[in-house]
C-alpha cells in the first residue's frame, strides 16, 4: 500500500467502504420492553429462536416486527416457511413497502427443513420464520450451523415441546388464557429461565394502524 | 469470391469430440441401407478401412471395429450447429447438406481485407469443434465447391467426376478423353453443346458464374437442441451426470455466445422400447451456467425415477431471454453472499415445486381475496391500498357458529361494486372485529347471499 494512504488510513482521514456499514444492528427489539430486557435487547442474528405455541394466531408475530422493519429496510428477503394462513399483503406493508416476502408451502416436513438451510446457506434472507411440527435434535442442530453462519434472524414456531436440550439460541414457550398471554423463558442468553408478566394479548393492529386511529387496539385492551 | 467447406466425416468427428473414448478405437460409420461405410476415423483408415467399402470388406480388415450408424438428419444437425458457430464470423452462409456449406466472402471483405485472414478466422472458429474440413476458394459457388472436393489447386486441374451431372454424362466425357475441367472448357461451348446436350452448356455457365446459383441463405436458429448419443446404456442418474454435463457445456457455449439465458430446459432420455423419460425444468429467474443448471438437473433428477435404462439424451433449451444482471452492493461486495437470490429461488422451485415458492403483494381491491396477489418470488409488497386489515387471512373462509364469538367494531359492509355486478363473483359482507371466546382476536363477516357467519382471518 502507498504510505500517503497508509498515512491516511491512520490518522482516521480515509473513509473504508466495508467498515461503514458497522453490520447493521446485531440485534433487533421485541417490541416489548420487559422481554427485551430479559432478553438482553432482542433477537440476535444469525441464532436460531424457538417460540412454543399452543396454537398458532396468538400474537406470536407482533414480537418479530421490528425485525421484519429491519430486514425490509436492507431489502433483504424475508421468508415464511410453511405458515398457517396467508400471511395478508395489505397487512404487511407497513413493515415497508419494499419488502420482499417469499412464502413457501412444501408438502414434507423434510422439504421445509431443506429449504431453510438452503436459504440460510445462500447468505440471501434477511429473517426466516420456520413453522414446524417438532424438530429433531440433529434437525436442530443443522440449522443452528446454517445459521450461525447466516446474518439473519432465524425463528422456528412450533408447538410445546419437552424441555430436554438443544441447540437453540433462545427458547420461549407461550401460555395463552382467554384474553391473556404469558411468556415463559426457558432458555435465554445470559440468565436464568422467568416467567414474564402476563398481558393482554398483542394484536397486529399495533404496526398497521396509524397512532391517531388506534380505536380497535384500545377496545381490546 | 465463394469459399466451400467440405467435412468429410462431420458426424463421426463431433461424435469423437462428445465422446472421447472413441478417438482410441477403430470407428466407422456405415449407411444402412446400401451397407457401405461412410465415414471412418483415424485407427480405422489406418487399418485401410475406405469411404464407399462395404461394410463386409471392412470386417474382414478387423474384428475390433466399432461400427454406428450413420444418420442424415443427425449430420444435417451437426452442420447446422456449425454454420451457427461460423455465423459469428461469417455474415453469408449457405448450407449444402449433408456435408458442406458456403461462405461468401465479398461482404466480408472490408471486414478481412487481407484474404488470408478468412483462413485464420475459420481456423480460429472450427478448432475447438474438432472436425476435419477441406477449404476450396473460386470465383463461383460452383467452383468452390469442386475445388474443395477435389483437392486440387486450379479449377483447370479439377477431374470431371466431380462435375455435378449424370453418370451417362460423366461416361460420355471420359469417352471423349476429356478428363478434366481445363480441357472441357478448351472445348468451344456450341459443339459441346451439340455433342453432349444441354445439360452439360447449363452446368459449364454455372461453373463461369454466367448463370447465377439459387442459395437458401442461412439464418442461425432461435433455440437450443443437442442429442448425445451413450456408449453404454446407462441405468442410474450418476452415470448420467457426465454425459449431461458436456451437453450442458454446448448449451452454456450457445448462450454465452448471444448473451443470452435460458428458463426453459427440457431432458430427454430416451430409453430402448419405451417411451421416453421427459424432465421439464422451468426457472423463475434465467440461467447461462452450466455447473448452475447442472446443479438445477440433479435437484429435480433426485425426485424422479428412472424405468429403464438409458440410451440417448437430448437436451432442448427454449424461452431464450437477453441476459439481465442483477446489481449488487458496491460497498458490502460480493463476498458476502454465497449464492445470487436467483440462484437460490430456482433451487427452491425445483425441489419443492413452481406453484410452491411465490411472493405475496398488494393489489387494488377491496375485496380481502383480491386484495393481494401471488407473484413471482422475488418480488416487493408494494402499497396498502385498505386499512385495518388482519395479519392472516385464510386460504377459504371457514364458516363458524357466532355464538362462539364476541363482536366488537363494525360493521364494514363489502358489496360487488355496481360497475363490475355484470362480470365479477357477486358478494355482499358484513366484517366485524371480533373476539373469539378463547381471546383471540378474528376477522368474521357475515354473508347476505348466504345468510350465514365465516371467519376469515386473525388480527394476532
Amino acid at each position: 500500500m502507498q504510505p500517503q494512504l497508509q498515512q491516511l488510513m491512520e490518522s482516521g482521514a480515509l473513509w473504508q467502504g466495508h467498515q461503514s456499514q458497522a453490520h447493521d444492528a446485531v440485534r433487533a427489539s421485541t417490541g416489548d420492553a420487559l422481554l427485551d430486557q430479559a432478553l438482553a435487547g432482542g433477537w440476535v442474528r444469525g441464532r436460531v429462536h424457538e417460540l412454543q405455541l399452543p396454537h398458532s394466531f396468538c400474537g406470536e408475530l407482533t414480537l418479530f416486527g421490528p425485525a421484519m422493519q429491519q430486514a425490509a429496510k436492507q431489502g433483504v428477503p424475508i421468508f415464511w416457511i410453511a405458515p398457517p394462513a396467508i400471511p395478508n399483503a395489505p397487512a404487511l406493508a407497513s413493515m415497508g413497502e419494499n419488502a420482499q416476502h417469499i412464502v413457501l408451502s412444501p408438502i414434507q416436513a423434510s422439504d421445509a427443513l431443506w429449504a431453510a438451510e438452503t436459504i440460510l446457506h445462500s447468505r440471501q434472507a434477511g429473517m426466516i420464520l420456520l413453522w414446524a411440527k417438532d424438530l429433531s435434535a440433529t434437525a436442530t442442530r443443522r440449522l443452528h450451523l446454517a445459521a450461525s453462519e447466516s446474518d439473519a434472524f432465524v425463528f422456528v414456531l412450533t408447538g410445546w415441546q419437552p424441555e430436554d436440550a438443544r441447540s437453540y439460541g433462545t427458547r420461549l414457550r407461550l401460555h395463552h388464557e382467554n384474553e391473556y398471554i404469558q411468556w415463559q423463558l426457558l432458555k435465554r442468553h445470559g440468565g436464568w429461565p422467568i416467567r414474564m408478566p402476563r398481558q393482554p394479548l398483542p394484536t397486529w393492529l399495533r404496526y398497521t394502524d396509524k397512532p391517531s386511529s388506534n380505536t380497535a387496539g384500545a377496545m381490546i385492551n | 469470391m465463394w469459399m466451400y467447406l467440405d467435412f468429410p466425416t462431420l458426424l463421426l468427428d463431433r461424435m469423437q469430440v462428445l465422446q472421447p473414448e472413441l478417438k482410441e478405437k477403430p470407428v466407422v460409420l456405415f449407411h444402412e441401407q446400401e451397407q457401405r461405410v461412410l465415414q471412418m476415423n483415424g485407427p480405422a483408415e489406418a487399418l485401410g478401412i475406405q469411404s464407399g467399402m462395404s461394410l463386409s470388406d471392412a470386417w474382414l480388415l478387423s474384428d475390433a471395429l466399432y461400427t454406428l450408424r450413420w444418420r442424415e438428419a443427425r449430420q444435417r444437425h451437426v452442420l447446422q450447429q456449425v454454420a451457427t458457430d461460423l455465423y459469428q464470423v461469417f455474415a453469408v452462409i449457405s448450407l449444402d447438406p449433408p456435408a458442406g456449406l458456403w461462405l461468401d466472402l465479398t461482404p466480408m471483405q472490408k471486414l478481412y481485407p487481407d484474404p488470408q485472414q478468412h483462413c485464420v478466422q475459420l481456423q480460429q472458429q472450427l478448432s475447438p469443434w474438432g472436425v476435419r474440413y477441406h477449404a476450396g476458394l473460386g470465383s463461383t459457388p460452383l467452383q468452390a465447391k469442386m475445388l474443395a472436393q477435389s483437392g486440387v489447386s486450379t479449377v483447370g486441374d479439377i477431374p470431371v467426376v466431380y462435375l455435378p451431372c449424370s453418370p451417362v454424362l460423366h461416361e460420355k466425357l471420359s469417352r471423349m478423353g476429356l478428363h478434366t475441367l481445363g480441357a472441357l472448357q478448351a472445348v468451344p461451348r456450341a459443339l459441346a453443346g451439340r455433342r453432349l446436350g444441354k445439360e452439360l452448356v447449363l452446368l459449364l455457365a454455372r461453373v463461369q458464374g454466367e448463370q447465377i446459383e439459387k442459395l437458401h441463405f442461412f439464418r442461425p436458429p432461435e433455440w437450443f437442441f443437442q442429442r448425445l448419443e451413450l456408449l453404454a446404456e446407462a441405468s442410474s442418474w450418476q452415470a448420467l451426470r457426465f454425459p449431461l454435463n458436456r451437453l450442458l457445456q454446448d448449451l452454456e457455449y450457445f448462450l454465452e455466445s448471444r448473451q443470452q439465458e435460458t428458463r426453459q430446459l427440457k431432458l430427454c432420455f430416451h430409453h430402448r422400447d419405451m417411451e421416453p423419460t421427459v424432465l421439464d425444468l422451468g426457472f423463475a429467474h434465467g440461467s447461462y451456467q452450466a455447473q448452475e443448471l447442472a446443479q438445477f438437473c440433479q435437484l429435480k433428477m433426485e425426485n424422479c425415477q428412472l424405468n429403464a435404462p438409458v440410451l440417448e439424451i437430448s437436451i432442448q433449451a427454449r424461452q431464450l431471454a437477453p441476459r439481465t444482471t442483477g446489481q449488487t452492493d458496491l460497498l458490502r461486495g460480493p463476498g458476502r453472499q454465497n449464492k445470487s437470490l436467483p440462484r437460490l429461488l430456482n433451487e427452491l422451485q425445483l425441489r419443492l415445486g413452481q406453484q410452491r415458492v411465490w411472493g405475496i403483494q398488494n393489489q387494488a381491491e377491496w375485496l380481502p381475496e383480491a386484495a393481494w396477489k401471488r407473484v413471482p418470488a422475488g418480488q416487493v409488497i408494494g402499497v396498502a391500498q385498505t386499512e385495518q386489515r388482519p395479519l392472516w387471512l385464510l386460504p377459504d373462509p371457514c364458516p363458524i357458529d357466532i355464538r362462539e364469538w364476541q363482536l366488537l367494531k363494525g360493521p364494514e359492509r363489502l358489496s360487488t361494486p355496481w360497475w363490475s355486478q355484470e362480470v365479477a363473483e357477486i358478494y355482499d359482507r358484513d366484517y366485524w372485529y371480533a373476539r373469539h371466546q378463547k381471546g383471540q382476536p378474528g376477522w368474521v363477516f357475515y354473508d347476505y347471499r348466504q345468510g350465514c357467519w365465516w371467519l376469515h382471518g386473525w388480527f394476532s
